[in-house]
Formats: structure tokens, C-alpha cells, sequence
């Protein structure tokens, strides 16, 4: 008998830990289709996010320009520091809360792109998808957890959303743009040194 | 019986320890900033923001690591998550233990020694280096050693490194086989 309540507790405490992120990822997701500027705020780690948009967008950049240097070198660090320097105006566009909403949604994000750029489909109730769906596109760490959207669209389109688990509360802490993206704001910084 | 006694309170522990590591609030970055003397044999340390005494107590958060939560983008590519975030931990054991439970890396010091002293060993200056170099930090009153040796066999050290990191090695260079 004890065994059993002991299972099932065990159990239910899984079944709660699943559910618990995707709660905050719905929430979120109606939070930026209804334009909720204070819950998106309370549901992100800034400067987390900050981070992980700094490495996407100078890896990129360093890849497109050819200024790497052997992995690990000093060349490499070297080149990553310059880089993350140049980048630093152009994510500092991305981090207010407004222009985030916009990124998630549509892969736009107001005075950063210079030319017109045609929107991603991000971040909503039905680029989730069904429950199904969207357990199917995410995956779970040890205080981390993963989705991909929208769903339907494979890896390379799709933006990658990390959760992490910090206070008991599920914060936005990193995104992973879909490719495409990443070129455009890394083209953006090549335009930016070129003026 | 002994092993289900100890699993009866091991897991509980455990559960309990990692759930207390979570209630933390996040910590502010810390922007720490180094001034190393001209002759390179003396550096302070400034800036840094002391970890909380309740999570130095919380042996669970001994065995994470604060500095770098998520495996790099080389641990294990394209295996699940979960996968790369253990071995992560597996590949550092004791990370935050050894920064800031024994280790100073969350305080504020001067670290005098060897020239240049921002360097563990000779051969993260030069490959060819060779010899002993020792250095001290000097926190709250108390003086923390380090000493390192490295010829054309073996590399070792033990002790605070300049960075407030404790630890020790033994390498035999060339060789398979290492101890530690």
C-alpha cells in the first residue's frame, strides 16, 4: 500500500513537473498575440536572453565575414570579443520588451532592420499547436526546457525557446532564431560597419 | 535492508537540497575587474558578489556549476538534452565547490607570486617553460597557497589558484594514463 501511494506521488510529481513549462509557454504565447507588454517582461530572463542573442548573432557575423580563427585559438577569442562589441548596439534594439514581442511574433523588431524585411511566423497560440504537438517539438533538461515553433516548420525555421527554472518560475532565458534571421541581423551589423 | 534504509533518506535528501537550490533568487552579474602590478607578480581582484552562505551549505550545489549551467555546444552534439546537460556535470564534477565553497572565487583579494601570476602553470604561458611556481592570496586575514611544477614528465599543482579556484592535478605528460 505504502509502495504504491509512493509511486503514484512520484507519479503525479512527474506529471506536474511536464505540464508545469507549457503553461508558461501558452501564456506566453497569448501574452505576445495580445500585445501584454508587462507579462512578457515577467516572462523573461533579460539578460540571459541578451546573451543568447549576443553568441547567435556574432557567430553568424563572424561566419559570414570569415573572421574566425582556429576553434579555441586566441585569434578566435580575439575575434569573438570584437564582435560581440560591434553587435552589442544592434541587440540592445532586440532586448526592450516591445521590440522582443515583435521578434517572437514575427521575426521583425522595430528600427533594427533597414530595409523591409518579410515577416517569420513566431511565437503564438496556434504555432503551437495542440498539447501533443507541441510535447512532441520540446524537450527537457535538469531545470531546462525546449520548444520549437512554430511546430510545423522544420528545425532551421523555427525558433528554439529555452525556459529556465529559477526561484520556482519559468523565465524566457534564451532563443534560438531561426536561421534565415540570424543572417538577416548579422547582415544588419556588416551594413552598420560599412557606413 | 541497509541499502533501502539509506535510499530512504538519500532520495528525500536530495530532493529536498535540489528544490532548496532552485528557491534562489538569481544572483546580480557580478563585473569583476583585475589590476596586475607592472612586474606581473602581484594582481587584485575587485568587484565580485559574494555567493549566499545557504547555497555553499547545499551539497547538491556543490556538484553543479553557476559559471556555465548548459553544456556547450561540443558536449555530446545532437544527443537529447538531458544526456548532455549530466555528462556536462560529470565532465566538472564539483565545479561550484571547489570556486566557491573551498575556492575564493566570489571575494575580493590580491594574489602575490610568481611573474606572471594570472598564469596556474608555465605552460599556459610558453610550452617550453619549465619549473616551480608558487603564488598566495591574501583574503579577510587568511593567506591561501598554491604551488605548481612542471618539467619535461609531469605537471602538477594543488592549492588556491590565482583565480580563487581550489584544486589539484597530476598529469604525466605524453601518457595514457593520468591520475588526476
Amino acid at each position: 500500500m505504502r509502495l504504491t501511494i509512493g509511486v503514484v506521488a512520484v507519479l503525479f510529481l512527474w506529471l506536474a513537473y511536464t505540464a508545469w513549462p507549457f503553461v508558461v509557454v501558452y501564456r506566453l504565447a497569448s501574452a505576445v498575440q495580445a500585445r501584454d507588454v508587462a507579462t512578457v517582461s515577467q516572462k523573461i530572463d533579460f539578460d540571459a536572453l541578451r546573451a543568447s542573442l549576443t553568441t547567435q548573432i556574432v557567430a553568424t557575423y563572424l561566419r559570414l565575414t570569415g573572421k574566425t580563427g582556429q576553434p579555441g585559438s586566441i585569434l578566435e577569442q580575439f575575434a569573438t570579443g570584437v564582435a560581440a562589441s560591434v553587435a552589442d548596439p544592434l541587440v540592445a534594439k532586440l532586448i526592450s520588451p516591445g521590440a522582443l514581442l515583435e521578434l517572437l511574433q514575427n521575426g521583425t523588431a522595430p528600427g533594427v532592420f533597414s530595409n523591409n524585411v518579410p515577416p517569420v511566423q513566431g511565437l503564438s497560440s496556434e504555432a503551437l499547436g495542440g498539447i501533443w504537438r507541441a510535447y512532441v517539438n520540446s524537450e527537457f533538461g535538469i531545470a531546462r526546457f525546449f520548444i520549437l515553433v512554430p511546430v510545423d516548420k522544420p528545425a532551421s525555421d523555427s525558433f528554439r525557446l529555452q525556459f529556465c527554472l529559477t526561484g520556482w518560475t519559468w523565465k524566457l532565458c534564451g532563443v534560438e532564431l531561426p536561421q534565415q534571421l540570424q543572417v538577416r541581423l548579422a547582415q544588419e551589423i556588416i551594413k552598420a560597419e560599412q557606413r | 535492508m541497509r541499502m533501502v534504509r539509506i535510499c530512504k533518506w538519500l532520495f528525500p535528501s536530495l530532493l529536498f537540497f535540489s528544490v532548496m537550490g532552485d528557491l534562489a533568487p538569481t544572483r546580480p552579474p557580478s563585473t569583476e575587474s583585475w589590476i596586475i602590478s607592472p612586474d606581473g607578480r602581484s594582481a587584485s581582484v575587485s568587484g565580485r558578489i559574494p555567493q549566499p552562505l545557504w547555497k555553499k551549505l547545499n551539497p547538491v550545489w556543490w556538484l553543479l556549476n553557476d559559471d556555465e549551467p548548459d553544456p556547450p555546444h561540443w558536449q555530446l552534439p545532437g544527443k537529447p538534452y538531458l544526456l548532455r546537460q549530466l555528462s556536462w556535470y560529470v565532465r566538472n564534477p564539483f565545479h561550484n565547490f571547489g570556486k566557491y565553497v573551498l575556492g575564493v572565487c566570489d571575494r575580493n583579494y590580491t594574489v602575490v607570486g610568481s611573474s606572471p601570476v594570472y598564469a596556474t602553470t608555465w605552460s599556459d604561458i610558453d610550452a617550453n617553460m619549465t619549473g616551480w611556481k608558487v603564488s598566495t592570496i591574501n583574503v579577510s586575514g587568511f593567506r591561501l597557497p598554491f604551488i605548481a611544477y612542471e618539467d619535461e614528465h609531469v605537471i602538477w599543482y594543488a592549492g588556491w589558484q590565482w583565480s580563487g579556484f581550489f584544486g589539484f592535478k597530476f598529469n604525466i605528460k605524453h601518457s595514457q594514463t593520468q591520475f588526476w
